[in-house]
């Protein structure tokens, strides 16, 4: 089966919200930061775990919410050397950070922190398939302290660093970049049978690291409002 | 192109003398005698773009028993200003003998003609007498003699046409022809366009442009652009003859790279995208038995792909280390450039000479060029962090390391690199790092040559340089992070000195057919340190620079030597 994606539109916070229901995570944003744009925000009383600036190590976190969740489904794939990694099309997710400073979260599987919904024009969701039943289940605290603990490629860090854009439109330095978080194949995730206009529903659930004062690591998480991208998809047989 | 008459100039003197007696001997009749004398002058000529004149002259006189009479002519022509082939007719203006009557216009005066007469022409007397035996007299003496000169000149030229300030070479194809012109003599009139005998003369010995047509007529010139050439048919001993040389047969060449005609745009390609280049022809040259050619291409570039190897008696050539390319100048004499890879800005002049071979035997030489823009994604350098942290050598519980894996993240070697494209060049990126090694037994080093540190491509996926966000200009972040290091110094009594030099290739490749990854530049960073005694001595590092290069990296053997562990608590 190839499934073609013909037709993408930007994705675009929408009030309708499909996957915040699925998720138990209080909505909270919790990230480290030295920047006093949020005074009112409270102390996390944990110290900053992760590749931010030196200044910021050891520091105390504060919270901030000025992030955004972006996804984008094209039919460019992304690349492993000369492979393509997966096929056509494919679901990238970015994170927007409005700060003016590195944020980081973990590097964790994709399937963890990402869920994803699809919905047909009549708005009933498409049957996943079985790899699509995984997706988005989020690693417990456990899970998530045994992958960090095991995390063993001294070839790639650990943490994503999310790129500061600055307050919207991009303030200074403007740059206007998105950070890749991840990606998926739709045909891996659903089970596409009709060719049509779909709702791609997406939430990001990004995980910090962080010290308590006495020194125990702690794994916050963070869910970013659902993203909905309009998707217009041809499934050839 | 435009192939017409540039000009045509006659001149024609002519005058003769026809006498006849006819008279008696003896006891004949009474004696009659005539004689006419003519003279006769002819010039015309006409000029593309400017028109002509053209004047005749004529006098003659007549002698005859019944009375003599003496008429002189005059006319004149001119052709107003036109241009090839659509040549204006001419207006005629006759005053004395015969004004009365006349055709007042004039068509086209010229002829395609070579003429070079001189006098005489004929010059020929005849004496006829008839004898009457029965009345015993004689009559009838004539003679004629006639003197004519006539020069005449067509110039045929080519207008190559073209762009302004073009340098590029067509091919024109000629097919041409002429034929002897030899007068006949017609003693009965007198007309200075002269009854001829046309002979068709050998195509070899007919010239066009100081170049003979072949033995089937044809002719092949490889003519610049914006030229106009004569190209008037010669045949050289031969002093008159017309000729024939239809408009030839003209084929452009072109350039095309990767399905662009530089001809009509100056495309930009983007470094490491797969670039063939052809020649195009307007109109198929005719008649082609085989060529040869040569292409200069502009700036930084590759042609070839190519790998150390050894020799396996048992099976086939087993290659190693790093693919590389490079460029192979013979390939430039191919007809088509099948593959060329761009690696540095900016492109410039792309230029192709060919020289064909004729089934006739002839040779052309054309030559075509063509601009290129080359295009190389922008970096940024360094990107995340803005500000690179020192990379710090540790002596860690068991290992020799570059930063500490217990504390993240202190002196791991840690950067970015931003890379920003212009539409439509996507693509992605990925580091490529070598690694040039010297350390203390029992671990290994390089050789003190760089080596393939682990893998071609250093992250496991790549970056990809995609419209992402609300820009439109493909772009993207490519990580890297490193902790280079030994484990288990603990195990060995003596000290443990180890010291890493890294280039690491920022490599770039775009999206399509073809396409090759291609250096953006490198980072080069190092440390070194020595475990003596559980304690770290000597610690050195080079912290990461970036310079931009088109130098592909190359390796000859591979190390997996670094190794690491993330942080525990």
């Amino acid at each position: 089966m190839k499934v073609y994606c013909l037709f993408v539109l930007w994705a675009a916070l929408l009030p309708v919200s499909v996957l915040s229901q699925n998720t138990n995570l209080n909505p909270v944003y919790l990230f480290a930061t030295t920047n006093a744009d949020n005074p009112t925000l409270e102390a996390t009383n944990m110290l900053a775990l992760g590749p931010y600036y030196p200044a910021f190590i050891t520091k105390e976190m504060l919270r901030t919410n000025s992030f955004e969740c972006h996804i984008q489904v094209s039919d460019q794939v992304p690349t492993s050397g000369n492979k393509a990694m997966l096929a056509p099309p494919v679901c990238w997710i970015y994170t927007y950070n409005f700060t003016t400073n590195y944020i980081a979260c973990l590097r964790v599987p994709i399937q963890t922190i990402c869920q994803v919904a699809l919905l047909d024009k009549d708005g009933k969701q498409v049957q996943k398939t079985h790899s699509g039943e995984k997706f988005g289940r989020a690693f417990s605290e456990d899970e998530v302290r045994h992958w960090f603990k095991n995390w063993n490629n001294s070839h790639e860090s650990m943490f994503i660093s999310i790129i500061p854009n600055g307050s919207p439109p991009y303030g200074t330095p403007p740059y206007d970049i998105p950070t890749e978080i991840g990606f998926f194949a739709l045909k891996d995730i659903f089970d596409l049978k009709e060719n049509g206009e779909y709702e791609l529903h997406v939430q990001l659930i990004l995980t910090q690291a962080g010290k308590d004062s006495a020194g125990k690591l702690h794994f916050p998480r963070v869910a970013l409002p659902e993203t909905i991208a309009k998707v217009r998809i041809i499934v050839a047989k | 192109m435009r192939l017409y008459v540039e000009s045509y100039e006659l001149t024609a003197t002519g005058n003769d003398h026809w006498s006849e007696y006819d008279y008696a001997q003896q006891n004949g009749p009474t004696g009659y005698f005539y004689v006419d004398d003519r003279r006769g002058e002819t010039s015309e000529s006409w000029y593309d773009g400017t028109g002509g004149n053209g004047e005749w002259l004529w006098h003659e006189q007549i002698s005859a028993p019944g009375g003599g009479q003496i008429n002189d002519s005059h006319s004149g022509t001119v052709w107003p200003p036109s241009s090839y082939p659509n040549v204006a007719d001419g207006t005629v203006t006759m005053t004395g003998y015969g004004s009365d009557d006349y055709e007042t216009n004039a068509g086209s005066p010229i002829i395609w003609e070579h003429c070079d007469l001189g006098v005489p022409l004929v010059d020929m007397s005849d004496t006829y007498t008839e004898h009457d035996f029965w009345n015993n007299y004689s009559y009838s003496y004539f003679t004629y003699q006639d003197h004519e000169t006539r020069q005449a000149q067509a110039v045929i030229k080519l207008q190559t046409g073209g762009k302004a300030a073009s340098q590029r070479q067509n091919l024109f194809v000629f097919n041409g022809s002429a034929n002897r012109t030899v007068p006949v003599r017609d003693p009965s009139w007198h007309n200075p366009l002269l009854p001829v005998l046309q002979i068709s003369i050998p195509f070899q010995n007919i010239t066009v442009a100081g170049k003979a047509l072949g033995n089937d007529g044809n002719l092949y010139l490889g003519l610049p652009d914006n030229q106009d050439v004569d190209v008037t048919p010669t045949v050289s001993g031969i002093d008159y003859y017309t000729f024939n040389l239809p408009t030839p047969q003209e084929c452009t060449p072109t350039i095309i790279a990767n399905g662009n005609d530089l001809s009509v745009t100056n495309p930009t390609f983007c470094v490491g995208q797969q670039i063939p280049f052809s020649l195009s022809w307007s109109s198929a040259p005719p008649n082609v038995a085989d060529t040869i050619q040569q292409w200069t291409l502009p700036g930084e570039y590759v042609n070839e792909r190519w790998q150390n190897y050894y020799a396996n008696p048992e099976g086939p050539l087993q290659y190693y280390g790093s693919v590389n390319y490079r460029i192979d100048s013979t390939l430039l004499a191919n007809a088509v450039i099948t593959n060329c890879w761009y690696i540095n800005t900016p492109g410039g002049t792309v230029t192709m000479w060919q020289n064909l071979h004729f089934t006739n035997g002839q040779y052309a030489s054309i030559a075509v060029d063509g601009d290129i823009t080359v295009y190389k994604p922008q970096v940024t350098f360094p990107f995340l962090p803005a500000n690179i942290p020192n990379i710090i050598p540790r002596l860690t519980a068991t290992w020799l390391e570059l930063g500490d894996r217990n504390a993240i993240p202190t002196g791991t070697a840690e950067f970015g690199a931003l890379i920003l494209s212009e539409p439509p060049f996507t693509g992605a990126v990925n580091w490529t790092q070598l690694i040039r090694r010297s350390v203390t037994y029992p671990y290994s080093g390089t050789g003190g040559a760089y080596a393939l540190d682990n893998s071609q491509f250093y992250n496991n996926a790549n970056t990809s340089i995609n419209v992402i966000g609300r820009s439109p200009n493909p772009r993207g972040v490519v990580s890297f992070f490193d902790n280079p290091g030994v484990a288990d110094w603990s195990w060995y009594p003596w000290s443990i000195t180890i010291k890493d030099d890294f280039q690491t290739y920022l490599m770039f490749q775009p999206v399509g057919d073809g396409s090759i990854w291609v250096p953006l530049g490198f980072v080069t960073w190092g440390w070194g340190a020595t475990e003596s005694n559980a304690t770290l001595t000597s610690p050195s590092t080079i912290q990461p620079s970036y310079q931009s290069s088109d130098q592909f990296p190359t390796w000859m053997a591979t190390s997996v030597n670094s190794r690491y562990q993330p942080p525990g608590n």
